[in-house]
């Protein structure tokens, strides 16, 4: 047979992912198939072989009904199957030969496969031996001593040479995990083969046919003829068929092993293929349909028991990281310092997962257990992870140095990166870090050359199966599902509590708020209920005053003076709480006037020319007018002038000047003075702050001037400045909106 | 009507205090009675003896015990006879929607109290002044 033949549709492959490997259009030469429409039960293929049973050219076969070669008995049952199920096997005998054939109902064909009878089948010992394998698997907790047991069931029930389990990892590379074996043969155990060698097609065939034989890997397969003609270009689908003939590169690989004959096993846990157990024997070895079924259940009952004590294990994992996060939640909501309860005493974030170090940044403020990279470059990882187009809340990955290049002075300590985002602004996180596991891996062959080019036209699997040892480097161990659990429901913790907490600030702000609103009440009217003593103390002072100051000493005359003077210092004070109140309490009443006018009118009104003559005010004509409240305008003009006309006064020469400029768009008006200034640095808050006084008592005042004219600038949702130097004076600056 | 007479409702015995000395001072002509309890004041507007001595002029304090000066503007406004006498209200608030309640209930004017009894002592007599003549 020359290569053309075996590759009938030019599968001469660059990748054997795309090879059709279920209309090979052949079967193994140890069986034998007819395929039927499963309607009208006209042949419509049949496999060259078959005549040796029917004793008739397969020409003969095709487009004959199956009853004419079947009786009734055989093909009553077939007519009830339902779409790809298999029928009971049964026995039929030909030319005084028992075969088994096994029929089965796929894509509108009815299949029947021959195989040879084994006489030794014995139905009591067969399920004597399932029961041991229950009870056996039953007793092991390791998955790897369950792997050990199965391998050697399955080397001991079923002879062959070589068993393995053959575990798959996230890329589909697999390593031998258990391996029985002739004590001649060299082992295998712990290689690790790309995922090239068992391509996703040949994978997903596993998943849907748990066990397969290949009986003589050196006998060629039988072609199959079609009625139809060129059997090619109206392939039979095998893909349930048990013993269809394996694919030529496959055929190969094996050859190129050694492998005379082979079973393989899927191992399937949740619908994705776990591993598989591969079973090589050095001659041709034909394994019947009885066997293969005890193969299958043993296979499953392997898989079910390694996904429950995955899944116990896990439960333990999670249990124990649960109890671990319910130690923190109760720490931070003892005091509501998150960052601190993550990561500040024996029992921290890092223990959530088995990371070797961890981290959380939350408002700006990083803390690390255990070994990271340092806060800088975490924030950088960060910000990096930040930018990921469509990431969810969470990243991970075992090689982070590998996808990002960048960090790649980072792989000692974080070639494991886990980030979970708590907020969709990504800005807090929580990350883990695990450092990097140098580890020598053992491939069977150079995984590079899996396949080897031979020639142009082909490309032909690796020859050489000797241990091919790499270092890895930049991986860490990888990150578990339970780490990934743990991770996430922390991030929920933490949400909650953060959110909680939001609430409670914000709740506390509504209360602090009504307080102060309350506060504010209260001081106006408080301010206002002291007028009504004050006026007595102010009027029986002005009484004594007017009648009977003439009977005084100089000490009683001075006394009344100075309880007049007061009562109006606090008339004053009452008046300033009273004005401060009012802006918070008034709504904005927005005008357009002229703001030189105002100034002008507070001139006059203030008497300016009478009470300080030295004082020369310039007023910019050009200033434009003010879109504002008119009243509270002119409350913080009075007040910045005031300010000015006072603290300009002892100058010899006293100038203020009343103006505006306009910077970036937007205009500030100012009043500036050359008077006594102040150390902006030292004092510029605190200008602003209720009843602060820069000053002593010989500048009257009560410190609520410029508190008031920042809540009215405020108000009109514009800016107030100051600049000024001791000495040489203050202008202050404010802006409307 | 009598000419002189002057009905003040105010329940601060220093105010009271001090408005009687400005009155004795300043505006001797004027008979001035006080009222310092709300109750006591409806109860005054009601009776015989004010009928028969309308006062020239009423000032009215809003914060007044047991009824309020709103409540008093009200009821004295309900009389037909009373509507003429001028009230003034005297506050210490300067509340905006106590303002507009006394106008819309009949007051005459809202001042509110002066801060010093020199104020008081020019605002007073101004009023007396201005609203004795203005009904006469």
């Amino acid at each position: 047979m020359n290569s053309s033949s075996l590759y009938p549709k030019e599968v001469t492959l660059t990748n054997c992912d795309k090879e059709p490997i279920h209309i090979l259009g052949k079967i193994q030469s140890c069986g034998y198939l007819i395929a039927a429409d499963s309607k009208t039960h006209t042949i419509t293929y049949c496999s060259e072989n078959t005549s040796e049973l029917l004793d008739k050219e397969a020409s003969a076969i095709l487009g004959k009904k199956l009853s004419v070669f079947f009786d009734d008995e055989t093909l009553n049952p077939l007519n009830k199957l339902q779409p790809e199920e298999k029928a009971a096997p049964q026995k039929l005998s030909f030319k005084g030969v028992d075969y088994l054939v096994i029929p089965h109902k796929y894509q509108g064909n009815l299949i029947l496969e021959f195989e040879p009878f084994q006489a030794d089948e014995n139905p009591y010992a067969h399920q004597l031996y399932l029961s041991k394998i229950v009870s056996e698997l039953n007793a092991v907790d390791q998955e790897q001593d369950m792997c050990d047991l199965t391998a050697s069931l399955i080397k001991e029930s079923f002879g062959y040479n070589r068993v393995m389990i053959y575990r798959f990892d996230a890329n589909w590379d697999g390593v031998v995990v258990s391996e029985q074996k002739e004590e001649s043969m060299e082992s295998w155990l712990g290689l690790r083969y790309p995922a090239s060698d068992i391509p996703q097609q040949a994978r997903k065939l596993f998943l849907k046919q748990g066990v397969r034989i290949i009986a003589d890997v050196k006998s060629d397969p039988i072609p199959i003829q079609a009625l139809s003609g060129d059997e090619q270009e109206n392939p039979v689908d095998l893909t349930q068929s048990e013993l269809r003939a394996s694919s030529p590169i496959h055929i190969e690989y094996l050859e190129n092993m050694g492998v005379g004959a082979s079973l393989t096993a899927a191992i399937i846990s949740k619908g994705t293929l776990w591993g598989l157990i591969a079973c090589h024997h050095n001659s041709p070895k034909f394994i019947s349909y009885y066997k293969r079924q005890s193969c299958k259940f043993l296979t499953q009952v392997f898989s079910s028991r390694l996904i429950l004590s995955g899944a116990n294990q896990m439960l333990q994992k999670i249990n124990h990281t649960a109890e671990i996060r319910s130690k923190l939640l109760e720490r931070i909501s003892k005091d509501w310092k998150v960052v601190e309860g993550l990561t500040a005493h024996d029992i921290n974030m890092l223990h959530v997962t088995e990371a070797h170090g961890a981290a959380v940044l939350l408002d700006g403020q990083i803390k690390c257990v255990g070994k990271t990279p340092d806060d800088e470059k975490i924030i950088e990882v960060i910000e990096t992870l930040a930018q990921i187009e469509h990431l969810d809340s969470y990243y991970f990955t075992d090689s982070f140095s590998k996808e990002f290049e960048d960090f790649s002075d980072l792989k000692k300590v974080a070639s494991g990166v886990l980030c979970i985002f708590l907020s969709s602004s990504k800005k807090d996180a929580l990350l883990w870090f695990k450092p990097e596991k140098q580890e020598t891996v053992n491939w069977a062959g150079n995984p590079d050359k899996s396949v080897v080019s031979e020639d142009k036209v082909r490309i032909s699997p690796r020859k050489s199966f000797e241990k091919w040892s790499v270092l890895q480097r930049g991986h860490s161990e990888p990150w578990q599902e339970y780490e990934l659990a743990a991770a996430e429901a922390l991030k929920q913790d933490i949400s909650e509590i953060i959110l909680e907490k939001y609430e409670e600030v914000k709740a506390l702000n509504i209360k602090l708020e009504r307080a102060y609103q309350d506060l504010e009440t209260f001081s106006y009217s408080v301010a206002h209920d002291l007028r009504a003593p004050l006026r007595g103390i102010d009027g029986f002072a002005q009484i004594l005053k007017e009648d009977y100051y003439e009977h005084l000493d100089s000490f009683g005359k001075s006394s009344i003076e100075t309880i007049l003077e007061s009562a109006t210092k606090m008339n004053q004070l009452i008046d300033d709480i009273l004005e401060y109140s009012r802006v918070s309490q008034v709504n904005l009443s927005r005008g357009r006037f002229s703001l030189q006018k105002v100034v002008a009118n507070l001139i006059d009104f203030l008497n300016v020319n009478v009470e300080f003559p030295k004082t020369k005010i310039l007023v910019d004509s050009e200033i434009p007018d003010v879109f504002a409240d008119q009243r509270m305008l002119t409350q913080v003009m009075q007040n910045l002038l005031t300010n000015a006309l006072k603290y300009s006064a002892h100058k010899p020469q006293p100038l203020i000047e009343i103006g505006f400029e306009v910077d970036a768009g937007k205009t500030y008006y100012f009043v500036k003075d050359n008077g006594m200034g102040f150390d902006q640095e030292k004092h510029s808050q605190r200008i602003f702050q209720l009843f602060n006084r820069l000053v002593g008592k010989e500048y009257p005042g009560s410190g609520v001037g410029l508190t008031i004219v920042e809540r009215i600038i405020k108000k009109h949702n514009g800016r107030l400045k100051v600049v000024s130097k001791p000495g040489e004076g203050s202008t202050f600056f404010f802006t409307l909106d | 009507m009598k000419s002189n007479h002057v009905l003040a409702i105010e329940d601060d015995e220093t105010d009271i205090t001090l408005m009687k000395r400005i009155f004795q001072k300043q505006l001797p002509q004027y008979t001035v009675k006080y009222i310092c309890d709300g109750e006591e004041a409806i109860t005054y507007i009601q009776s015989q003896e004010f009928r028969n001595e309308m006062p020239r002029l009423i000032l009215l304090d809003i914060k007044i015990p047991k009824v309020n000066g709103l409540e008093i503007l009200r009821s004295l406004r309900r009389n037909e006879e009373y509507r003429s006498i001028p009230v003034v209200m005297l506050s210490s608030s300067d509340r905006e929607d106590e303002i507009e309640l006394s106008y819309h209930l009949g007051a005459n004017s809202y001042i509110e109290k002066p801060k010093t009894f020199l104020e008081l002592c020019k605002a007073l007599p101004a009023l007396i002044e201005y609203w004795t003549v203005y009904n006469r």
